[in-house]
């Protein structure tokens, strides 16, 4: 598989001389193409966190994120702001949907910015919504649909720019078990239908079973990882669970 | 697809800021009420002081600019602010720092250009409710006709324009420095809630009151003097501010103690939600204290100044037209045939006034002015170097033609006629008795009607005696005093003036020489003066109106305008919470608050808040106006107490806070509900 990310290690520290924190200390590690990673980790772990350096909303301490020859670490703001919009997708536990747009509008928007053409815009559009079952609710207002829809069109929208990786940070959190679970499959659909890169970060172990591959983080280090391979679903919640128990976390299993 | 956004988040902030929005609908609606009077042919027709109107209006202008840039600015701030979280996607998905200013430039252009279009219609309504009430203090007809001059609109539009492009400068600068990762995480942050060391900021509370009582004594006492004035004012702006540093310590320890009221119903809650408010808006309630306090201030002196102009004409000239001549025994036949010719004249009369050689009175008001009131108001030209005396028979003629009840003197006394405000210092010279001529005459009482006792019948006072005493006196000068049906006209004033050389003296000499060889007073007034030979009531009247509505007119706009912008940032502070409200009054609904309880602590807490700044200002500017009026009284003939004006703007303030009270409650009931 080719490699797609490469984080090589990343410090970053929060707080003033007194009173320094270590969020991340010392990672590295590398993602390729094609594969959905889960980042699981106790409150305070520094999954978000790390999620956030790789993402470009946050600037690293010490270290360099690489996407294949570009080092994210070494871009200005604009360069930045070009970047996520070619190349990053993100969904977040609370949708961040612009309220004043429709579902359409919504996720038209971020391809809008990269100066496409109106007509292969709506193509595009049409094209990822009918995917994702959300055509029906094009020219409702985010306000007037339910939480597993919302999730539904920010997927949408990490999607629509063909992005060479999505971020998602607890996706599920703000949803009841059943959109959960819908939405987890929506996931598994666009990383093995549409190949599309997924990182999520979870605290959830029902949530990280789906992942193909679940990095453990404790203290701002990486202290295990898992790779499921051919097992089953339910194998590898088992062994995730397993996990969670040695090091005490808070995951758990609705 | 970014226009569209741009007028779509406009349409939101309109619903969500519809207070600001009607605030600025309104400014912009005075703004041009007020500018198109400096360009009316209407006000230049009957205002005699259009260029001081239009200099007055200019000086409002400027700090009304100012506390535009300023609501503009700070709304823009809160906005963005309110907005953290939406500014963050648009940054996730890839927008440049400058194409999100970008479309919020474009939002807060359409939203200030529909405030300014919607405000001009009220405006233009304004414009002739304001040139009506002009007419109508100057006693002019006007007929209603639509004015709107492109230079009112230009004009109007460029000081919106100015505002809103200096308020968004100062704000680009926040884009530059926008972070993602904050802006994310900002709605999660809350009021800071610090329990630390609050008994140094405590003590900011009680040293800032104390130092308010103090400001009040060194008022009330006299002792400001013209340098400590200035940094007396200074420091009570700061302790306005100070006042609430302290006050939010001083409420979170009320909490600590347990003090009476914290523990009944939900005020723990009340009180804490005012205290972490406090806290974090210490600034702006100290900014928004001050504003209520110009607001009170400008329009408590505005209704001073209207209770004199509607008072003062028939205390200053109560004579349809009055003429001095310096020669005593000057023949008034030529005046009197000229009256005659061109007005309906019901009656007149010339007299004379005597002295006696002697200045006893005008030593006494001197006395008076100087130990008793402790100031130095009597000058040189207050008073005729002799005391001025009339004859009995001249004075109950005068009274019969003013439609007062005549007077009777024994052989052996005599009156004092003087101004109302200085009664007790007639009664002072009245327990002596008055040596005429060697013979001893007793005070038989004070009048004190509006008697043209500005240089005619004599200055501030008069003093009345039997015809046979004054018979022993000198001629002193000569008057005649006419009352006429209907208006005199402009022709017929410039040959009375004329005629007394009024215009002619004064050009040929230097005023300095003038009065140095003229032995003449003209009264101790101070809040409008004019001295004059000839005075004509209708041109007098419309002069002194016309020159004090200069000042009313301006004051109100200030006051007003300041008191808008304040109530708008209270009620806008109030409002973007009410997300945070929601959940807090879930809670509290939980935990088994009834619905009638809900509302009285909403009400309660909607109360304190807006109760705050506005007690404050009352009090402090209560104070001030308090001690302003009774100087008014004392040195003008008005003689509504002198709480009266304060109390008029409370009321008239009072209903406008009320207003946006209520607007408030609804508005914040209504999101409270909504999903």
């Amino acid at each position: 598989m080719k490699e797609l990310l490469h984080i090589d290690d990343v410090e970053k520290y929060y707080g003033s001389k007194n009173n320094i924190t270590k969020a991340i200390n010392r990672i590295s590690f590398t993602i390729n193409q094609g594969e959905f990673t889960g980042i699981m980790g106790a409150s305070g772990s520094g999954k978000t966190t790390l999620l956030n350096l790789m993402a470009t909303v946050d600037t690293v301490t010490s270290g360099h994120i690489w996407y294949g020859q570009e080092d994210i670490t070494r871009m200005t703001e604009d360069q930045m702001s070009d970047f996520r919009k070619n190349n990053l997708g993100f969904v977040f536990q609370d949708y961040n949907l612009l309220d004043t747009l429709t579902i359409k509008e919504n996720i038209s928007l971020a391809m809008a910015l990269t100066k496409k053409s109106r007509s292969e815009i709506e193509k595009r559009t049409h094209d990822i919504m009918e995917r994702l079952e959300i055509w029906p609710l094009r020219d409702q207002f985010p306000y007037q649909v339910s939480g597993g829809q919302k999730q539904r069109c920010a997927c949408a929208r990490a999607l629509i720019n063909h992005p060479k990786i999505i971020f998602a940070d607890e996706p599920t959190g703000a949803l009841d078990s059943k959109s959960a679970r819908m939405l987890l499959n929506t996931f598994t659909y666009m990383n093995q239908e549409m190949e599309a890169t997924i990182l999520m970060v979870t605290h959830d172990a029902f949530s990280a079973s789906y992942c193909s591959r679940i990095l453990f983080l404790k203290d701002g280090q990486i202290f295990h990882e898992l790779y499921k391979g051919d097992k089953t679903r339910k194998q590898f919640l088992d062994e995730i669970l397993d996990v969670l128990s040695l090091t005490g976390g808070d995951g758990y299993v609705e | 697809m970014l226009n569209k956004l741009a007028l779509r988040n406009a349409k939101r902030s309109f619903r969500d800021y519809f207070i600001y929005l009607m605030t600025m609908i309104l400014i912009t609606s005075l703004m041009f009420a007020f500018n198109s009077m400096l360009f009316s042919k209407d006000i230049q027709q009957v205002c005699t002081e259009a260029g001081m109107l239009a200099a007055m209006i200019g000086l409002a202008t400027f700090f009304i600019v100012l506390i535009i840039i300023w609501l503009v600015h700070y709304m823009m701030k809160f906005m963005a602010e309110k907005r953290g979280r939406e500014f963050a996607t648009y940054l996730l998905l890839g927008f440049h720092k400058k194409q999100i200013a970008r479309l919020f430039f474009k939002e807060t252009v359409l939203l200030g250009t529909a405030a300014f279009l919607i405000g001009l219609i009220p405006g233009i309504f304004l414009q002739q409710v304001m040139i009506t009430l002009i007419y109508a203090i100057v006693d002019a007809k006007y007929q209603i006709h639509l004015d709107v001059k492109p230079q009112t609109l230009l004009m109007t539009a460029a000081i919106f324009c100015a505002a809103y492009l200096l308020a968004l400068f100062r704000n680009n600068r926040r884009f530059r420095k926008m972070n993602i990762r904050d802006m994310m995480y900002l709605e999660q942050q809350n009021e800071e809630l610090k329990n630390g060391n609050k008994t140094g900021r405590q003590w900011l509370f009680i040293v800032s009151l104390l130092f308010m009582i103090f400001f009040g004594w060194m008022m009330v006492g006299g002792h400001m003097t013209d340098t400590n004035i200035y940094p007396l004012i200074a420091m009570l702006i700061a302790s306005v501010y100070l006042l609430y540093i302290g006050l939010s310590a001083y409420l979170v320890n009320y909490i600590h103690k347990g003090r009476p009221g914290v523990w009944k119903e939900a005020n723990v809650f009340v009180l804490r939600q005012l205290s972490s408010k406090v806290r974090t808006m210490q600034f702006t309630l100290g900014t928004l204290t001050l504003l209520f306090m110009i607001a009170l201030l400008g329009s408590s002196h505005a209704f001073m100044l209207n209770q004199f102009q509607s008072t003062q004409s028939d205390e200053k000239w109560p004579f349809d037209i009055a003429i001095y001549k310096e020669d005593p025994n000057y023949d008034f036949s030529k005046e009197i045939e000229l009256l005659k010719d061109r007005t309906k004249l019901e009656s007149e009369y010339a007299y004379q006034i005597y002295e006696n050689k002697t200045d006893d009175f005008s030593k006494y008001m001197e006395f008076y002015f100087s130990d008793i009131l402790g100031n130095s108001v009597a000058g040189s030209d207050a008073y005729f170097n002799y005391d001025p005396y009339m004859k009995l028979t001249d004075y109950n003629h005068l009274r019969e033609m003013l439609g007062y009840k005549k007077v009777a003197l024994e052989r052996d006394q005599y009156l004092i006629h003087i101004k109302g405000r200085l009664e007790a210092a007639a009664d002072g010279f009245s327990k002596k008795s008055l040596e005429l001529n060697g013979e001893a005459f007793q005070c038989a009482g004070v009048q004190t009607e509006g008697f043209e006792q500005n240089g005619h019948n004599g200055a501030d006072y008069l003093l009345i005696v039997p015809d046979e005493a004054a018979a022993s006196m000198e001629p002193y000068y000569a008057l005649l005093m006419a009352q006429v049906k209907g208006s005199v006209s402009k022709s017929l004033e410039r040959e009375l003036k004329k005629e007394t050389n009024d215009i002619h003296t004064i050009e040929e000499m230097s005023f300095d020489s003038y009065s140095e060889n003229v032995d003449r007073g003209y009264g101790t007034d101070i809040m409008y003066v004019k001295q004059s030979d000839v005075f004509i009531r209708d041109t007098e009247t419309k002069e002194m109106k016309s020159l004090l509505s200069v000042l009313i007119f301006p004051l109100f706009y200030i006051g007003l305008v300041f008191l808008c912008v304040a109530l708008t940032v209270l009620a806008v502070q109030q409002l973007s919470d009410s997300n945070k409200y929601k959940y807090r009054y879930a809670l509290l609904k939980k935990l088994g608050l009834k619905e009638k309880e809900l509302n009285k602590t909403i009400l309660k807490q909607l109360f304190l808040y807006y109760i705050c700044p506005f007690f404050v200002a009352v009090l402090i500017s209560g104070g001030l106006v308090l001690y302003d009026s009774n100087q008014f009284t004392k040195f003008s003939d008005v003689n509504a107490p002198s709480w009266s004006y304060f109390g008029l703007s409370l009321l008239l303030f009072g209903g406008i806070y009320l207003i946006y009270f209520v607007a408030t409650y609804v508005e914040f009931k209504r999101n409270l509900k909504s999903e």
